[in-house]
């Protein structure tokens, strides 16, 4: 019953467009152009601050520092104090597995960034032409690249890291606890990587090799890397880190963070760490229920406390809140963008009061003929959801060339912003509410004409 | 002598009362539009200023090199007790390595010094055209006091019992060759004393900005000492004149500390080239048939060093482009739903006309009324405009650094809109004003 209604009015409604076909494409037109410009706007955002990988809730992050001047009282109260925990994350060098002994259920994983090199095995011909003083021989695999491409973002991780964080593959696994531990030479690769190196998909299996050094690809990732990963907010707005390898890998290629603090220790042993005044360790830990948090903590101070070591313990959410992402030009832009659609959802106001002056006469006709008010109100209201569905789906039309623009002039990083289902669909359910809004009052009014005004002007 | 004609506002205020949401809707719909449209002006034109913000250096005859080295422990290596703790054996083959790359890294700069027509050759750890991450330095300079040298004393040891001003700044490490291949005029203290030797330390050299914002002039630098969590206490040398090492997007761009010491370990490196002048293209041939053979087993990369090749040029004109791209459309858009509405509202009042017209208003008269009619819309309009175009300007300082509020591109949005609605009034106007005044009682 319902339904039909629905659609008897969408009929009408359809009809008494066409009788206005002027204000109508007007209406379009003006809300196309403000929908487009906020679909932009969207894209961007839903690239920094969208959907990405899932972290497990129980995710924890450890802090163990003893410096007296930390890192956090450097940066507060200056323009690079939202860095202060990018930086902390930076330093996360192995020292952190020093920790592992603490025989508490738990998965954990360190992790930073570096810059490497990366290509694929060059053909075996080639590369028997090469200088005995160059990388290790590659295991061969096909065609490869003859020199080397930039440095690139690369990232040091434990095998836990994929689960913890919930970063999905699109093919292969991660590395295993006991791959890791012997040492293996297997590294998992962006989608970004997989489609630039093995156009053909045949990445899985295949060969790399980083700085010189063969690594076998056992898992690619399903998507493009996010904008802000939360492993790593530091990392937010850069160009995304196209391979993912082995913690321990870091000291066979000899690579440290690519921020470090360069008055860290990095003694040689155990000893000499523990002897230093400067730890400076992060990592992140899954404690899952209280008691494996209360043993954790408990775990902590013992290890530290005697040394007056302090140590923070913290969840994500903890850890967000206290170090609140800056305000930046992609939320500026989205929150301008927003007032772009509202500001064309007024000239829409308007126009749909015009349109309801010129259809003064027809409304009172069906107001003379017993229509309600509220079969008038519902049909102004499926009138200017129409108008702005149709704006809705047409804005496509400029936010996918803005966005082709974007992405080969701009490229402010290598994650490209693309038109999405998810994307497409915040767009037209924005454009139609707006539209919606903006015609309660339009749709009021002429609901309210008295017929006699109408009908009394004949 | 002839009596001016009296403004009589009276038909006005009253169609203003019979219709007040229709002129509250004009009037937010101008003020929305000044308020976005010089937002989005203000915003391109801070993107446009990025990416044509000069580096600060005489670009013409400089070529940069880039380079990474690979280099890796061997296979085997006994990986210790401690899983992640490098043992003996390993830190050995580190060591190793570190030397290797850092003997390749000498090399390469011997092997552009001994192409013909290079005047100097120069290391530096940061450049304007770096796409790469990396962070400013918090800075806390000890006037007066010379500290110990870089590398000797303990990072976390106070050099100096009154310490001025903390501020942000970057960090270029470099060595004495740097003045003479960045052309950097030294405006106070001097550039002796900046290669470092086996017993003697090299200090810093430190840019106008970085000089005026740690000790509070320029004068002051020289002799004091500058502190940082990436390097020990340095001795200021001397002041240079201002020169951007980082992107424009990043703080505090051109206070930087030239420190003259051996930077921290890292594969990749960049060599600063100074060609003499007009040969900077036989240069960067050369370099690059120098390197040519390195190609297969690293990556090196020889250009010249152009501040507009670089990302932060891309981004900034990219943006510029895209932000006037969407004025204009903004601008069609509010003049398109004025003229349409005008014109329809226009329509609506043609027996209104038709009196007045009978009442002996001249056609000017008509055109006259609509246009002031517009006039006090587009003015009270274009105030809230005003009004929240600064407020989207107090937003966009947090974002956009050293951006300001650009009367210029607020009037021009205000002298736009304003004809704007002038033109989407006066063709309605015009049209109205040819009704004849026997409309007026045709539906009487």
């Amino acid at each position: 019953m319902a339904l039909s209604l629905l659609l008897y009015h969408t009929r009408l409604a359809r009809m008494s467009l066409r009788r206005d076909p002027g204000l109508s494409a007007t209406i379009v037109a003006v809300m196309t152009v403000v929908s487009g410009i906020f679909s932009t706007g969207l894209l961007h955002y839903l690239r920094f601050y969208g959907p990405g990988p899932t972290p497990t809730p129980a995710l924890h992050h450890v802090e163990v520092e003893t410096a007296a001047r930390t890192l956090l009282d450097a940066f507060q109260g200056t323009t690079a104090a939202p860095n202060a925990i990018a930086a902390r994350m930076r330093v996360s060098y192995p020292h952190y597995l020093l920790l592992a002994g603490s025989h508490i259920p738990a998965r954990e994983t360190g992790t930073f960034r570096a810059r490497l090199l990366v290509r694929r095995p060059a053909p075996p011909s080639e590369a028997a032409e090469r200088s005995p003083s160059g990388p290790p021989p590659p295991t061969g695999d096909g065609a490869g690249d003859a020199a080397w491409r930039c440095p690139r973002n690369a990232r040091f991780v434990n095998a836990d890291f994929f689960g913890m964080f919930g970063l999905e593959l699109g093919s292969g696994a991660p590395w295993t606890r006991a791959e890791e531990a012997a040492h293996e030479a297997v590294v998992v690769i962006s989608k970004r990587l997989g489609d630039e190196l093995y156009p053909a998909g045949d990445a899985l299996g295949a060969t790399l090799l980083v700085n010189g050094v063969p690594y076998r690809i056992v898992g690619i990732c399903a998507a493009h890397g996010p904008t802000a990963p939360p492993w790593d907010p530091a990392a937010a707005g850069g160009a995304q880190d196209v391979l993912y390898l082995p913690f321990a890998e870091h000291e066979r290629l000899v690579v440290s963070p690519e921020m470090p603090i360069h008055v860290s220790p990095r003694g040689p042993s155990t000893t000499d760490l523990l002897a230093s005044q400067e730890i400076f360790v992060s990592y992140w830990t899954e404690l899952p229920t209280e008691e494996s948090r209360r043993a954790y903590r408990v775990y902590l101070d013992r290890t530290f406390g005697a040394r007056r070591v302090p140590v923070v313990l913290r969840d994500l959410p903890a850890l967000r809140a206290a170090f609140a992402p800056p305000p930046t030009a992609v939320g500026f832009f989205m929150l301008l963008t927003t007032t772009i659609l509202l500001g064309g959802g007024l000239i829409m106001t308007r126009l749909l009061l015009a349109k309801g002056l010129a259809r003064g006469d027809e409304l009172g006709i069906f107001r003379a003929l017993g229509a309600p008010r509220r079969s008038l109100f519902s049909r102004q209201l499926i009138e200017a959801a129409l108008l702005s569905g149709t704006a809705g789906v047409l804005s496509m039309l400029i936010a996918g060339p803005q966005a082709f623009f974007y992405n080969r002039s701009v490229a402010d990083t290598d994650i490209p912003i693309s038109i999405t289902p998810h994307s497409f669909g915040i767009t037209l359910a924005a454009t139609v509410g707006v539209g919606l809004l903006c015609a309660l009052y339009p749709a009021w009014r002429a609901s309210t004409r008295a017929p006699t005004v109408a009908l009394g002007r004949h | 002598m002839q009596v001016p004609p009296r403004l009589d506002l009276g038909p006005l205020l009253r169609t203003l009362r019979r219709q007040p949401m229709v002129f509250a809707l004009v009037v937010l719909e101008i003020a929305a539009g000044v308020a976005t449209i010089s937002a989005l002006l203000m915003a391109g034109r801070w993107y446009g200023r990025t990416a044509d913000r000069p580096s600060g250096l005489d670009e013409e005859n400089l070529i940069l090199v880039s380079t990474y080295t690979p280099g890796a422990v061997g296979a085997g290596r006994d990986q210790g007790d401690v899983a992640g703790v490098a043992d003996v054996a390993a830190v050995a083959g580190v060591a190793a390595v570190e030397r290797s790359v850092r003997a390749q890294q000498e090399a390469d700069r011997r092997l552009l010094r001994a192409i013909p027509d290079v005047e100097a050759v120069a290391p530096v750890t940061i450049t304007v055209l770096d796409d790469r991450w990396c962070y400013p330095t918090l800075f806390t300079g000890f006037t007066g006091v010379a500290g110990a040298p870089p590398h000797q004393a303990g990072p976390r040891s106070t050099p100096s019992p009154s310490p001025s001003r903390r501020e942000m700044g970057w960090t270029v490490y470099s060595d004495g060759d740097l003045l003479a291949t960045m052309h950097l005029p030294v405006i106070a203290g001097t550039a002796a004393g900046t290669a470092p030797g086996p017993d003697r330390p090299g200090g810093a050299l430190v840019t106008r900005t970085f000089a005026e914002q740690i000790f509070g002039g320029v004068a002051r630098a020289p002799g004091s000492t500058i502190a940082s969590e990436q390097s020990g206490p340095t001795t200021i040398l001397g002041v240079v004149e201002d020169v951007r090492m980082r992107m424009p997007f990043m703080p505090n761009g051109r206070s930087v500390a030239f420190v003259f010491a051996p930077a921290p370990f890292d594969h990749e490196a960049r060599l600063l080239v100074r060609a003499r002048p007009g040969r900077r293209a036989a240069v960067l041939a050369r370099a690059q048939d120098a390197f040519a053979p390195d190609a297969a087993t690293r990556f090196v990369q020889v250009r010249a060093f152009d501040s507009t090749d670089s990302l932060q040029h891309r981004i900034g004109s990219g943006l510029l482009r895209m932000l006037g791209v969407f004025g204009v459309m903004l601008g069609v858009v509010v003049l398109m739903g004025a003229l349409a509405s005008t014109w329809f509202l226009v329509a609506q009042r043609t027996r209104q006309i038709g009196v007045r017209r009978a009442l002996g208003a001249t056609r000017a008269d008509i055109v006259a009324y609509f246009l002031l009619e517009s006039t006090l819309t587009t003015a009270l309009g274009s105030a809230l405009g005003v009004i929240g175009a600064f407020t989207l300007y107090l937003m966009m300082r947090k974002v956009f650094s050293e951006i300001s509020f650009d009367l210029g591109l607020i009037g021009a949005t205000l002298l736009l809109l304003s004809v704007a609605s002038i033109l989407a009034t006066l063709i309605p106007a015009l049209r109205a004003a040819r009704v004849p005044p026997g409309v007026a009682s045709r539906s009487l």
